[in-house]
C-alpha cells in the first residue's frame, strides 16, 4: 500500500469534494456567518481532514459524514428560509443592547457578554465614548451594529442642502497590462480613445500599466508599475525582515 | 445545455469519488482467476489438507502475486490497519508451511479468509 499516494488521492477527493459542497451549500460570505455556521463549517473541515490522513478509517465512512453534515446545513438552511419562526429558534435574533443610550443589563446577561466585549465591539465601529450611542444591537452573526446619537453623526450633503452627483462604480480598464475589452464596450469606448488618452500621460503601451479604472464621472485613475517614489514610508516600528 | 452541464459536472465528480472510494467490493468481487484472493486461500487450503506442503507454499506465492496486483486497486478505500492485519497473516501462514505445522497453517489460512472478508466493511 502506498500511503503517500493515498494521501494524495483521499486529498483530492476531499479537497473537490468540500468545493463542490461549499458551492451547494451558498454564498454566505464569513462575516454573514453565524456561531453555528462557523462550528458547521470548522466540523466538516475536520472530517475532511479525517478523509485526507486518517488512513486508519474507510474513506467511506468519512465521506457519509461529509454529506451528513452538509445535507443536514442544507436542510437547516433551507428550513430557516421557509419558516421565520424556526430561522429565529435555529439562528436567534438581533439584541439591543443599548437602548436611548442606556446599557440593558439583562439583555447583556442573557447574551454572556461582558462591558469588555460591548466596548472592544464599540471601538471597532470607532466609537470610544458610550455617551455618542443612541442605540446598540448585537446581531446574530456576533457583529455589534452602532446608530450614534443625532449630534455625533457625521454631516451629510443632504444635512447641507449641497447637491450630490451620483457616483456609480468604477469600472476596470485595465489591469496587470492586460486591456479588458468587455469593460471597455460596457462603457461605449473602444481601445483607441485609451490608447489617446494614454499617449496624453506619456505612456506608451497598456503593459506600462498597473490598474486603470474610470469613473462614472469620465475620470481616469492610472497606477503604473514604475511609480516613481523612490522613499517609501516604512510604518513597521521594529527592525525586521519585510 | 449549459445549465445542464453546470451541474452534472459536480455530480459525476462525486459518482467517480463514490467507485474509488468503494473499489474494493467491485474488486473483492470480481470473477477473474488471477486475482480472486479467495480462490487462492481456497488452494492453500485443499492443498494444506492434502500435506502437500510444497505446493501449498506455491500457491501461497501466487496469493502474494495476487495481492499485489490487487492492494493498488483496493488501497483508496480500505483501511491501513485492515491491510497490514492481511499482510501480516500471510506472513504468519509462510511460516507455518515452512515449519510444517498444520494446525498453525490451518488457524492462518482461515485467519487470510476472515481478513479479507472483512477487507472494507
Amino acid at each position: 500500500m502506498n500511503e503517500t499516494l493515498v494521501v494524495i488521492v483521499r486529498g483530492m477527493i476531499s479537497f473537490f469534494t468540500l468545493l463542490i459542497f461549499a458551492r451547494f451549500l451558498g454564498k454566505s460570505q464569513i462575516s454573514q456567518l453565524t456561531y453555528f455556521d462557523y462550528i458547521v463549517g470548522i466540523s466538516i473541515g475536520n472530517i475532511a481532514g479525517s478523509l485526507t490522513t486518517d488512513l486508519s478509517s474507510r474513506p467511506w465512512i468519512n465521506w457519509v459524514g461529509l454529506f451528513t453534515w452538509t445535507g443536514l446545513a442544507f436542510v437547516l438552511q433551507w428550513i430557516s428560509k421557509e419558516s421565520h419562526y424556526i430561522a429565529k429558534y435555529v439562528e436567534g435574533e438581533p439584541t439591543v443592547v443599548i437602548m436611548n443610550g442606556k446599557i440593558m443589563e439583562n439583555a447583556m446577561r442573557k447574551m454572556r457578554y461582558r462591558m469588555s466585549d460591548l466596548m472592544m465591539l464599540m471601538r471597532e465601529k470607532n466609537v470610544f465614548d458610550i455617551r455618542e450611542v443612541e442605540f446598540a444591537v448585537l446581531e446574530s452573526d456576533g457583529h455589534l451594529s452602532v446608530l450614534k446619537k443625532n449630534e455625533y453623526q457625521t454631516v451629510t450633503l443632504k444635512d447641507l442642502n449641497l447637491p450630490a452627483k451620483y457616483k456609480g462604480i468604477s469600472t476596470e480598464l485595465i489591469y496587470d497590462g492586460t486591456v479588458f475589452e468587455q469593460n471597455l464596450k460596457q462603457v461605449h469606448l473602444d481601445r483607441d480613445w485609451l490608447a489617446q488618452k494614454l499617449q496624453s500621460l506619456n505612456i506608451k503601451d497598456p503593459s506600462e500599466v498597473f490598474l486603470a479604472t474610470l469613473d462614472t464621472q469620465g475620470n481616469l485613475y492610472i497606477d503604473l508599475y514604475k511609480d516613481q517614489i523612490r522613499d517609501v514610508v516604512d510604518i513597521g516600528d521594529f527592525r525586521g525582515p519585510n | 445545455m449549459k445549465r445542464f452541464i453546470y451541474f452534472l459536472i459536480p455530480v459525476l465528480t462525486l459518482v467517480l469519488f463514490g467507485i474509488i472510494i468503494n473499489l474494493d467490493i467491485i474488486v473483492k468481487n470480481r470473477v477473474k482467476d488471477d486475482t480472486n484472493i479467495r480462490k487462492h486461500l481456497q488452494k492453500i487450503e485443499i492443498n494444506l489438507k492434502n500435506k502437500h506442503w510444497q505446493v501449498a507454499e506455491e500457491k501461497l506465492s501466487d496469493l502474494k502475486m495476487a495481492w499485489k496486483r490487487v492492494i493498488p486497486m483496493i488501497q483508496y478505500s480500505v483501511e491501513l490497519d485492515e491491510v497490514k492485519r492481511f499482510e501480516g497473516s500471510m506472513a504468519r501462514l509462510k511460516g507455518a508451511l515452512i515449519s510444517k505445522d498444520f494446525s498453525a497453517s490451518m488457524q492462518h489460512i482461515y485467519e487470510a479468509v476472515e481478513c479479507w472478508e472483512d477487507l472494507g466493511n
